[in-house]
């Protein structure tokens, strides 16, 4: 080896790590501009997103109101508990001893959660009243234990309880409507939940003053409904009386303000408690007055006589003969008391709740006249008063009906209904014939107190104001004596109003089960001057019980209070008497 | 001694007449470097730090006044270095390679040991943490250019023979084996390739090249397939290749840092306001990753003009090692570019997610004192090569055509 190749040995080495100089800082600076030029923008939204954490800002839930404004359900302000179990598996016993000393919390369980693996977020405890949470939050400090948060979690309550509890419905736990109004008016009631964005630090603290974006929430609005809160209350312990007292399965009681279709009170047993979670349970949670549908029985009879009194074919001194029994299409039918011929005006085939009479008065229109004028009242469709659920009920269609239909449904069996279907029926009656859609709600307040009033109920004439006063009048028959309700009847005040008693379809085998009936009373007053309605339903009475036995009485009650409460005066005219028989 | 007196076949006198002050001689490109890195530095380590109430004990110019204080006693040291003569230099490297052994040493001795990060790599004396490992670099560099240069240098035709490299590969074995045991793979990784360059550029025949590259990958090969790498280490290498394998854990750091240097952008979101830096999202930022510092606050341009500082510091200390008189000198010099060159390409690599994570800081940029000692130590000897090497008109131009003639 010479020097001279020695030395150029070396010189070619040099000029190699040069080149590996040359060659490494060049992938540096392809890196870098890979990194900063091009996926820039990318890697600073990752930077943005491993320094900011987002808490959502729940916005309050809007209130649900009565129609004076007393809440029916409220929401107030309450947090959740919550751990960083990163924080407290150290101590999670000293921490869990003072939690449950203040809540109703499973020590073990709670143990469990704050010593939680791999975990820096649990929820200890939702919706804890503030003055509760206060004060283990004060405890935790003074034992020095930190890792125990509270963030805030609002609390639904219903401060009547049980007071329209399946209208009014619940909210689950992860707050969305689940029944009732809270269900129907969710999106509303719920407002819009804001968020809040904080730099935090990579041990996950928030870093005070940093940069946070605060996109407020926005509160839900306040469902303003028809209900009086005081007359509600008052229904519901007395129809809980009368389903108790006549072992029915359940039962319903819904009041009209006749002119406005508002409904006053619907109230509906079995019920439940919506702040104790423990008791809902399917059944009870229902809202059966639209949900339930139901053979109306002789109430229907108010609508077949409208219908035949605006068809002109009937006025109340109608003379009939009623035979004792008829035979249509091979079925019997009778009256549910035994009699021969006899003679009653129109007054009287509904004063006694005659079925033949109705069925042969019936024959006077036809089967799509019928129709018709039942569609008109709004049977077969929902009526969308603002509650989830809701049936149509079942009204056959007239191309199928055969004289049995024709004539059963006049009598109002062989057709299905709802509570509120028949109330908003019997209304348009009792409003002159002009059929006003039943409402729930009457507007939504907005957090700053305006009021969006919620849209006009459609209204339509179904008979004519004469027909529906003749029925009127044919309908205070029924109160009287040789009626079937004197029961209903209000000292001082026109009453007017038809018992229901209907054989009862098992919803399992679908026919009729002996013995069994759906029990109903519907009325108004003044009968001259309507104000309110009042539709009473007990289905399957265990007692024996009538319409006129068991649904009259509280008829009478609700309709009594309404009448007081609302200061409606009696009209002072005198009940025109009409001849049952001729 | 007496190999000694070969080199000083250079007269003395004529030199020191006709050459002006030392501090014209300097290499004023190399010192700007080193300045302007050095300066980056602090304001690097002072913007990683100044918010983390954790480290400064809530004095938030702690690391700024520590670092500054670090590089003042540091640029003492090599001034000492760079202006003591060049024989004193020689006589001082045994010193230095023994001394680094003995700190190495001491790590596990009870009492003073002590470790950091898995690393068994530090020495608290009297308050300070010291890390041997920095000055055992410097004493591998020295002790082998002396090692070698003592060979050939006694020689008619000065040039290597194989049997003078086995003495030289000694003296990097001990220290090796020292770091090792500690365990600290990036300084292992980063002696290795400044032997490798050493050996390189003293003209060894190439099969000790291609020899010391099996002998490195095979020990890389036995080492993964004996386990003798600590579980963190394997996840390391892993996690380098996927970093989303373990997103909270072996690979946040790589995550983590590319995230940061991402951020930046082509002017960077200026100092002390680099949102991830800032919350301090990167771990060790003062120390091994204050590059990413550079990447988030001071952009593609500011990273960028570190990565160009480099390259012309290393630039410099190959061009100080080519001009070089001596062979001790040249092996000095490439030893020093070596460590420097292959040490930053390893952090800033590291940084940028094209290296794995080895522990290893940013020569004079990052924070640590042993490592800033140590390297502005490397820059003074750099100097002394370059003061050493007479290269203006004239007399230098004769000296040197001697002189080479009688190197090689």
């Amino acid at each position: 080896m010479t020097p001279s190749r020695h030395a150029r040995r070396t010189a070619f080495r040099m000029r190699i790590c040069l080149l590996a100089i040359a060659f490494v800082l060049s992938l540096f600076a392809a890196r870098l501009f890979q990194l900063q030029g091009l996926d820039g923008n990318a890697y600073a939204s990752m930077a943005t997103a491993e320094g900011s954490a987002s808490v959502p800002l729940h916005a309050s839930r809007g209130a649900i109101l009565d129609r004076f404004g007393s809440e029916l359900a409220s929401t107030i302000d309450a947090v959740a508990l919550t751990a960083d179990p990163m924080m407290t598996s150290a101590k999670a016993p000293e921490v869990a001893a003072i939690l449950t000393r203040h809540l109703h919390l499973d020590y073990f369980a709670t143990v469990a959660k704050l010593r939680r693996p791999e975990s820096r977020f649990v929820y200890l405890e939702r919706r804890v009243p503030t003055w509760r949470a206060n004060a283990v939050m004060a405890d935790l400090e003074a034992a020095r234990l930190p890792g125990v948060f509270t963030e805030r979690d609002p609390l639904r309550t219903y401060p009547g309880d049980e007071i329209a509890a399946n209208v009014v419905g619940l909210v689950g736990a992860n707050g969305t409507g689940l029944a009732g109004l809270e269900q129907q008016y969710d999106e509303q009631l719920s407002g819009v939940d804001g968020l809040a964005t904080y730099i935090v630090s990579p041990a996950g603290e928030r870093i005070p003053l940093a940069d946070t974006s605060v996109q407020q929430p926005q509160p839900g609005v306040a469902v303003q409904t028809t209900i009086d809160r005081d007359v509600q209350w008052y229904t519901d312990r007395r129809l809980h009386e009368a389903v108790v007292d006549t072992r029915s399965d359940w039962g319903a009681v819904i009041s009209l303000d006749v002119r406005t279709g508002q409904i006053v009170q619907f109230s509906q047993y079995p019920t439940f408690d919506p702040n104790v979670s423990a008791k809902r349970d399917i059944d009870k949670l229902s809202a059966r007055g639209v949900q339930n549908v139901y053979e109306p029985g002789s109430v229907e009879k108010i609508l077949t006589f409208a219908a035949l009194s605006d068809a002109g074919k009937v006025t109340p001194r109608t003379r009939m003969k009623v035979p004792g029994a008829l035979w249509i299409d091979g079925h019997e039918v009778n009256d549910d008391w035994s009699h021969g011929m006899i003679r009653l005006t129109a007054t009287g085939v509904l004063a006694k709740s005659s079925n033949l009479g109705t069925v042969l008065a019936s024959r006077r229109l036809s089967d799509e006249m019928l129709y018709d004028y039942l569609r008109s009242f709004g049977l077969g469709d929902v009526t969308g008063i603002g509650l989830p659920g809701e049936s149509r009920g079942l009204l056959p269609e007239p191309s199928i009906w055969a004289d049995i239909n024709h004539a059963t449904i006049a009598f109002g069996q062989g057709l299905s209904v709802t509570v509120a279907q028949m109330a908003a029926a019997v209304a348009a009656v009792a409003n002159g014939g002009t059929y006003v859609q039943p409402s729930l709600v009457s507007g939504f307040v907005e957090a700053d107190g305006s009021v969006t009033p919620a849209p006009e109920p459609a209204s339509h004439r179904v008979v004519s104001e004469r027909a529906a006063r003749q029925v009127s009048q044919m309908l205070e028959a029924v109160i009287l004596d040789g009626g079937t309700a004197p029961l209903a009847a209000i000292p001082g005040y026109r009453v007017a109003g038809k018992t229901g008693t209907a054989q009862r379809v098992n919803p399992e085998s679908g026919r009729y089960v002996a013995g069994q009936r759906t029990i109903s009373f519907a009325g108004f007053a003044p009968a001259d001057d309507p104000r309110f309605m009042t539709y009473v339903v007990l289905d399957n009475p265990k007692d024996g019980s009538f319409g006129g036995t068991a649904a009259a009485p509280v008829f009478q009650d609700v309709m009594s209070m309404l009448l007081q409460r609302y200061a409606v005066a009696p009209t002072g005219t005198k009940q025109p008497s009409r001849a049952l028989e001729w | 001694m007496e190999l000694m007196s070969a080199t000083r076949t250079v007269p003395a006198a004529p030199q020191r007449t006709a050459t002006p002050p030392t501090w014209r001689r300097l290499d004023w490109w190399l010192l700007a470097c080193v300045a302007l890195l050095c300066a980056a530095g602090c304001l690097l380590v002072w913007s990683a730090t100044s918010r983390r109430e954790d480290l400064t004990g809530g004095e938030s110019s702690a690391y700024l006044t520590k670092q500054v204080v670090n590089i003042v006693i540091g640029v003492i040291v090599g001034a000492l270095v760079a202006l003591t003569n060049h024989r004193w230099v020689r006589i001082w490297a045994p010193v230095i390679y023994v001394g680094s052994i003995v700190g190495l040493a001491l790590i596990f001795a009870p009492g003073v040991g002590a470790t950091i990060n898995g690393s068994h790599s530090w020495l608290l004396v009297g308050g300070f943490s010291i890390q041997p490992a920095e000055f055992a670099k410097l004493g591998v560099i020295v002790g082998m250019a002396l090692v070698l240069a003592e060979r050939a240098e006694g020689r008619l035709r000065p040039h290597l023979r194989d049997t003078d490299l086995i003495p030289a590969l000694a003296i990097a074995a001990v220290p090796a084996v020292l770091i090792v045991a500690q365990p600290d793979l990036g300084t292992l990784m980063v002696l290795g390739a400044t032997v490798f360059g050493i050996i390189a550029l003293s003209g060894a025949r190439k099969r000790w090249l291609v020899g010391l590259l099996v002998v490195g990958v095979g020990a890389v090969v036995l080492a993964f397939a004996v386990g003798l790498l600590e579980h963190y280490q394997l996840l390391r290498f892993q996690s380098f290749t996927d970093p989303s394998l373990d997103p909270r854990g072996a690979g946040y750091n790589t995550i983590q840092s590319r995230i940061a240097i991402g951020n930046g952008g082509l002017l960077g979101q200026g100092l002390f306001s680099g949102s991830q830096t800032q919350s301090g999202f990167v771990p060790e930022q003062h120390t091994d990753f204050v590059f990413t510092v550079a990447g988030e606050e001071l952009g593609l341009i500011g990273a960028g003009a570190i990565v160009g500082l480099f390259a012309l510091l290393l630039w410099r200390a190959l061009w100080i090692a080519r001009d070089a008189d001596d062979l001790f000198g040249r092996l000095a010099a490439v030893g020093v570019a070596c460590w420097f060159g292959f040490q930053a390409f390893q952090n800033i690599g590291m940084c940028l997610g094209i290296m794995p994570v080895t522990g290893v800081p940013l020569p004079l940029v990052s924070y640590g004192g042993t490592s800033m000692f140590a390297s502005l130590m490397a820059v003074g000897l750099l100097q002394n090569v370059h003061l050493r090497t007479d290269r203006r008109l004239g007399l230098g131009i004769v000296i040197r055509s001697r002189l080479q003639r009688s190197r090689f």
